[in-house]
């Protein structure tokens, strides 16, 4: 009752015509990064931060919250219409929502994703309202060694889950933890890993860093292909579903909702699976599986709706834990703290209204993209008729503005260009960048709960082990990634026994 | 791509042993604690182990052929070092020469050296990329860069 009456403050906040207008921008902006290959959620919302620096805290997390589950929204108009994923959780929807377009139905492939989109993110946002804040209750009680812990559960998972090859994954995640430490020493206040830069000191900047390497370092892939032009082919009749289509709908929008908020709990999934693990899902479920990649509704509406359930849904481990599931949301932990606000546990007690206008704001933001959506599809897919070669340099301005507003400092462009090459050699070499992006923000954190775990001790990592709930879930975190290992050696030596067999 | 992968393993090596070294230099214990030189011990010794795994790995076991579009065609292998480039020149220039005039050259050179846009839609978007945006973000109550040279700084760039 108590949590009802919460949301409904924070409703009477987000509806204030600053903040709906900040929605509004969110959505819009999201919209068009999820449409724009070359940019994904990471790199956006990082390449927007700095739209919010003139913005009051409350109006500028409502609208990087917007711009994250918007890219949702805008990822599916592409790769229904034109068979091309705006960004990488939209990719499944490509098998079958571009078949469903060949054949005249892409208007009503649209309407299903958005309308499961809503719908998952609405149930997802309910979801929030009541588990949040009994976990941040929960929450308080950890001390640093379950805070570690969970941490460490959060990087086996993303590490395990990039990429094919699990020593690499591990790599990329040191070497976030790594970059994470240049700067002040976070118990003792020594500098570490600053070559005598003033500009180090406070650390390598978020935003620049993120910029370059998911931002710029994506363009350049894009910028190496060959240019095309993508014109829209199929035809887009009506955008209204038939009543076969509605009734197929249903029960995968609700699984869709099931999967997505599921994965969006555990930290260091990402929307990409759980897109993936719905489209499975409604193949299991389907009598007719062999049917899928042919232009089956249910391959739509199962895995947007559940893309946007996660979306909504990874807020939880955030407000609740202080924990930052997945890259994109890492970068909005970061924004939190730029505006002077931490996530965790006592956010609920500090922040009650900031939070509540936000968690409320996801409900109005998903209706603004509902109405929105739909009539502006045609303005999305103008859009990728402008040729690529004016679209990067126009990313780049905002790229290079973006890092220099930070701090209003060149070195900042400079840390953005190194990156960008960083990100582009990375790419080549197949290393995964979302656990150097993800331990980035998590390092600090972590190395202080172990230090305080191990202050607390008086050295003795044993107290990591001997508290239960720390203890099972470092178990948890070493199981999945032996499960990781098996998994990469059994498929590497299947690979060998089938190009025996070839030979 | 085993020699790209054995080069890339022992750069990830030799950044753990300078990672390693510079730990040993930070205090590793203190009374109250572990000290600055603790966590960058352990994680440049993990990456090191790690480095070797790899090493060893892409070293004496059958390594993936190499993707088709690895090597890009000479044109876009030339378009991608340019780009690199101008962003290097850019961030070289905006001190001296201001946000305005380097925005304005580079994005020239990007969208109509480069790209082959038409010279009227050229000038048009690098004006409104570099002298719009400037405006747009001094609204905004952001001051990007101006020119440390005099002769350019007097002239109000």
């Amino acid at each position: 009752m108590e949590a009802l009456q919460n949301l409904l403050h924070g409703f009477a906040l987000a509806l204030s015509p600053l903040n709906l207008m900040y929605a509004f921008i969110g959505s819009m902006l999201g919209t068009l990064i999820g449409v724009l290959p070359g940019i994904g959620p990471t790199g956006g919302i990082a390449m927007l931060i700095p739209l919010t620096f003139r913005i009051d805290t409350t109006g500028a997390i409502i609208m990087l919250a917007a711009i994250f589950y918007g890219t949702m929204y805008g990822g599916t108009i592409t790769s229904v219409l034109v068979n091309v994923p705006g960004e990488a959780a939209s990719a499944i929807t490509c098998l079958d929502g571009y078949q469903m377009a060949k054949k005249g139905r892409g208007g009503a492939a649209l309407s299903i994703a958005a309308i499961g989109s809503f719908i998952g993110g609405v149930i997802a946002t309910v979801g929030l309202v009541v588990a949040a804040p009994p976990l941040a209750r929960m929450g308080l009680r950890f001390g640093p060694p379950e805070f570690f812990a969970l941490m460490v559960l959060g990087t086996s998972l993303v590490t395990g889950l990039s990429g094919k090859s699990i020593v690499k994954a591990l790599i990329m995640a040191a070497f976030g933890l790594l970059l994470g430490m240049v700067g002040m020493d976070p118990a003792l206040g020594s500098p570490r890993f600053t070559f005598g830069e003033m500009e180090l000191l406070g650390g390598v900047e978020l935003v620049p860093m993120i910029m370059g390497l998911m931002g710029v370092s994506e363009v350049l892939s894009v910028v190496e292909t060959p240019m095309r032009e993508v014109f829209l082919k199929t035809p887009l009749r009506s955008l209204f579903p038939t009543m076969k289509e509605w009734k197929d709908s249903v029960g995968s929008i609700f699984r869709g909702t099931a999967v997505g908020f599921s994965l969006g709990l555990i930290p260091g999934m990402n929307t990409l699976i759980a897109a993936f693990m719905s489209y499975i899902v409604e193949r299991k479920v389907s009598k007719e599986p062999d049917k899928f990649g042919t232009g089956m509704i249910q391959g739509v509406a199962g895995p947007e709706t559940a893309n946007n359930a996660f979306a909504n849904a990874a807020f939880i481990p955030l407000f609740s834990l202080g924990i930052p599931g997945s890259p994109a949301i890492a970068v909005l932990y970061g924004a939190f703290l730029m505006n002077g606000v931490t996530p965790g546990p006592l956010l609920f007690k500090e922040k009650p209204d900031l939070v509540w206008a936000v968690i409320a704001s996801f409900v109005i933001g998903n209706v603004i993209l509902l109405i929105l959506n739909l009539p502006l599809i045609g303005m999305w897919v103008a859009l990728l008729r402008i040729p690529y070669s004016i679209f990067y340099p126009l990313i780049l301005v905002f790229c290079i503005v973006g890092a220099y507003s930070i701090n209003n400092s060149v070195f900042d462009i400079g840390i953005m260009a190194l990156f960008s090459v960083l990100g582009y050699v990375f790419r080549k070499l197949d290393l995964p960048l979302a656990p150097a992006v993800l331990t980035f923000i998590l390092g600090p954190m972590m190395e202080k709960s172990l230090r305080n775990s191990l202050e607390m001790s008086r050295g003795d990592f044993g107290i990591i082990f001997s508290r239960p709930l720390a203890a099972a879930v470092l178990a948890m975190a070493a199981v999945i990634l032996i499960m990781f290992v098996v998994m990469e050696y059994l498929r590497k030596g299947q690979a060998v026994r089938e190009e025996q067999a070839e030979v | 791509m085993r020699r790209l992968y054995q080069v890339a393993s022992l750069g990830f090596l030799a950044l753990a042993v300078f990672v390693i070294f510079e730990g040993r230099r930070l205090t590793y214990y203190t009374d109250i604690g572990p000290g600055p030189g603790f966590f960058p011990f352990w994680v440049g010794g993990f990456i090191a182990v790690l480095a070797v795994i790899w090493l060893g790995a892409v070293s004496f076991r059958p390594v993936e052929p190499m993707p088709e579009d690895f090597i890009p065609s000479r044109e876009r292998a030339l378009h991608v070092i340019a780009v690199l480039a101008a962003l290097v020149v850019f961030t070289a220039a905006v001190k001296p020469f201001g946000f305005r005039l380097t925005m304005l050259a580079f994005l020239l050179f990007l969208i109509g050296g480069l790209g082959r846009v038409r010279l009227v839609w050229t000038v048009i978007i690098a004006l409104a990329g570099s002298w719009g945006v400037y405006y747009v973000f001094q609204q905004l109550q952001v001051s990007l860069p101006v020119a440390s040279i005099d002769f350019l700084n007097n002239r109000g760039l």
